[in-house]
């Protein structure tokens, strides 16, 4: 063959075929093309030498992930998170954040205006008005069923179940939400000091309704994991018998109320708690939420409930952290993220909402244990710890123009390594089976792994929220029956007056979808408190004697 | 056997001189082709010889630019290794920081838990009293100092972690460049080698094979750096 390139292009034949060489001409500006390529190779290596890093392309527009946060939580979702998928991918991703869950599919109502949305986080409880409403549609829709199997793979079947919907991978999971029990610990040492000193009157009290008053060989329990409805209601008579401090004695129990999400949820698993499930929950004369109903109505009798809990405003989670906040609860129900923001340290930024966060402690939901006792005087029916999960889900919103990114984002979130990060710094419950199985290394903190741990054997026993919940309207019956009889003032016994009124249960009321304006701003930004100053005072609870009111004779 | 004698013909001198010049030329003609051939092949090497220069001039010089590259690569990689070791490291001692200062609180919580018994069995006006509220005073404040310390260094810990990953992260990349480019290198030392062969068996496929296996050589290096 002519290299040279030099005559006119020959031919020569291979198998019978006339092959023509490449004319001479064409081959030299081919060398000449190799020879300015080859040289354009060796300056940009030249150059590459003295700007080692590649510079970025333009990530393009903002695009945004609503989540429900506060505005510290935010923040540190932004610098920790979203910066760093935004610095690996090359995206442009922030967060755009609303108080309330409620909130959540009016924003992206909002957004598809002029933001784009490229992602949502909904509890179950609002999927399928989302789907329905066609603010939402499948991840299926962008990547195959079997990507997404492989993808999140190691997070096995039933952490991706609360995403199905109509047979399909709908959403990817998010978290899951469980509520654990708050308390102060110095309250309850106090409480197990000297809560016998009002033995008789709890025992009265109980009498009432049982006949008998508390089971027979009752003591408080020491373990608080291990603690029953009795052990609540004597911590809860003993509080509202105790002056602290020279203030009044007043309430210091309580659970949300009113006729939302909060306050269903928590009226409901009460009744699940004394025993009702998925089919006997439905009819509201069950045995179970006739049980529930006495015990509530006895701790309004007593005054061991705050009147804030019967007021026109629902008692929400975020009047019921105000309430720990201040000291005035010393033990409520709250879930694992608000138990973190409550004790602050989670990360730097979170500072402590209360004034002594070793104080504050965290365990499972008592024990249900209803009034009446059997022949030997012990509870007629009993169920171990009892909460729902909140199951929450990555929504794709149909408005989005960047379908790929929020997925990309989902699988980033978890890595074990994130998800870890994310469960440190915000009290997600853990839920990746590897990051589960290392929990012991992967979170030292006394306190942070007291609140998994309690979320995680609540999780054990829990169940997921029942879609009758919402979609049936079942959690808003309860919790309107629970104003009519709680705040009705129907009496505890006979408990036919209270099962006259659940034979009347009223009409569900859809949920209630608050506007961004009705939200208070009082709840919108923690304020953390001021660091307490040591107490001066010469006579100080420690080491003062037991101050008891409204209990006559009962001074020690 | 019997010879013959030859008849002497009569040729014409004219003839036998044509004769011979024909075959003179015929000879120069071979001469010529011979010589023309010869300078052809010598052209045809001498243009070998130029372009696999050229190319071995690029190919070298682009071996050793993407050497540097690589080497550049390496040492971010292993910066960042050696970040995510060190902070590593620092974070073991943090935590042994950490437990210490737990260990301390949790000696000031049982000498508070004593206190508080002790007081239980003392008048109000015992003197005792006094001191055990004194202790409980300087315990509790011990307490909370300590809480401080234990959340800074909690944060510093995070602080560390959250470094050792982003560098592990960092050093993955670089590792997976540097791996990039030694694709590259190889690939284009193989190409240097080909085209270098041109020039012992003549063939000048191999010289467009060798360039083609080059080009991929760069293309390697090139995306390297783009690598994400």
């Amino acid at each position: 063959m002519n290299i040279a390139g030099r005559g006119a292009p020959r031919t020569r034949t291979w198998q019978g075929l006339v092959v023509r060489a490449i004319p001479p001409s064409v081959t030299r500006i081919l060398l000449m093309v190799a020879i300015a390529i080859g040289v354009a190779v060796d300056v940009f290596f030249a150059v590459v030498n003295f700007y080692p890093v590649a510079p970025h392309p333009n990530p393009g527009p903002k695009r945004y992930v609503v989540m429900q946060m506060d505005e510290v939580q935010a923040a540190w979702f932004q610098s920790n998170i979203l910066d760093d998928f935004n610095t690996e991918t090359n995206s442009n991703l922030q967060v755009l954040r609303v108080s309330d869950e409620e909130q959540l599919q009016a924003s992206i109502h909002d957004a598809a205006a002029g933001k784009d949305v490229v992602l949502v986080a909904l509890p179950e409880t609002q999927l399928a008005r989302a789907v329905e409403s066609k603010l939402v549609r499948p991840f299926t829709d962008v990547v195959s069923s079997e990507q997404i199997a492989t993808d999140f793979a190691d997070l096995g079947s039933s952490i991706l179940a609360p995403g199905m919907f109509a047979n399909t991978q709908y959403f990817l999971p998010r978290m899951t939400v469980v509520d654990v029990a708050a308390y102060r610990v110095s309250k309850v040492r106090d409480a197990i000091s000297h809560w016998s000193v009002l033995r008789p009157q709890i025992d009265a009290a109980l009498a009432k309704i049982n006949g008998r008053g508390l089971p027979a060989g009752y003591e408080l329990g020491l373990t608080p994991a291990a603690w029953t409805s009795y052990d609540l209601f004597v911590l809860a008579y003993y509080w509202s018998h105790r002056s602290y401090s020279g203030e009044p004695a007043r309430p210091r129990v309580a659970h949300r109320t009113g006729d939302e999400i909060d306050g269903q949820r928590d009226i409901v698993s009460a009744i699940y708690r004394l025993g009702a499930n998925d089919i006997t929950i439905a009819n509201p004369e069950n045995r179970a939420a006739i049980d529930m109903f006495e015990w509530e109505a006895l701790y309004r009798d007593e005054g061991a409930y705050p009147p804030e809990m019967f007021a026109e405003d629902p008692f929400d989670d975020e009047a019921v952290i105000e309430q720990l906040k201040s000291g005035e609860l010393f033990f409520a129900p709250i879930d694992t993220m608000e138990a973190f923001r409550l004790h602050g340290g989670a990360h730097e930024a979170a500072a402590a909402l209360v004034d002594d966060p070793a104080d504050l402690e965290f365990t499972s939901m008592p024990r249900g244990a209803t009034l009446a006792l059997d022949g030997k005087g012990h509870p007629l029916r009993q169920r171990p710890s009892f909460s729902f999960h909140e199951d929450w889900v990555w929504a794709l919103p149909t408005s989005t123009h960047a379908t790929t990114v929020g997925y990309q984002l989902v699988k980033f979130l978890w890595r074990p390594e994130i998800h870890t990060r994310e469960c440190e710094a915000l009290g997600m419950l853990p839920l990746h089976p590897k990051v589960v199985a290392e929990r012991v290394s992967r979170f030292r903190l006394d306190w942070i792994s007291h609140v998994f741990e309690a979320g995680l054997e609540q999780a054990r026993y829990g169940e997921r929220t029942p879609p009758e919940l919402v979609a049936k309207g079942v959690g808003s019956v309860y919790a309107q029956l629970w104003i009519k009889i709680v705040d009705g003032k129907i009496a505890p016994v006979p408990e036919t007056a209270i099962v006259e009124a659940l034979h009347a249960p009223p009409r569900p009321k859809p949920l209630a979808v608050r506007e961004k304006s009705d939200v208070d701003p009082a709840h919108a930004v923690d304020k953390p408190v001021p660091e307490r100053s040591v107490p001066e005072t010469e006579n100080e609870d420690w080491e003062t004697s037991v101050v008891l009111e409204r209990v006559t004779g009962a001074k020690k | 056997m019997t010879e013959h004698p030859v008849e002497p013909v009569a040729v014409p001198h004219d003839e036998i001189e044509r004769s011979i010049q024909t075959a003179l030329d015929r000879l120069e003609a071979v001469r010529k082709s011979e010589a023309a051939a010869a300078a052809k092949a010598a052209a045809m090497k001498a243009a070998i010889a130029r372009r696999v220069s050229i190319a071995a001039l690029l190919l070298t010089m682009m071996l050793s630019f993407l050497g540097f590259v690589r080497s550049q690569s390496d040492s971010a990689e292993a910066g960042a290794k050696a970040v995510v070791q060190q902070s590593r490291t620092d974070a073991s001692t943090e935590w042994a920081l950490y437990q210490t200062k737990t260990a301390q609180r949790s000696g000031f919580i049982v000498a508070e838990d004593n206190l508080a018994r002790e007081v239980l069995s003392l008048t109000a006006d015992d003197p005792r009293r006094r001191l055990a509220r004194f202790h409980h005073h300087e315990y509790e404040a011990r307490v909370r100092a300590l809480d401080e310390d234990t959340r800074q260094v909690f944060h510093r810990i995070q602080t560390l972690d959250a470094r050792a990953y982003d560098a592990q992260k960092m050093a993955d990349h670089h590792g997976r460049r540097t791996k990039r480019y030694d694709m590259g290198i190889r690939t284009l030392t193989l190409a240097l080698v080909l085209i270098s062969l041109t020039l012992l068996v003549d063939r000048a496929s191999l010289f467009f094979f060798g360039l083609l296996i080059a080009a991929i050589g760069a293309a390697s290096g090139v995306s390297g750096y783009f690598l994400r």
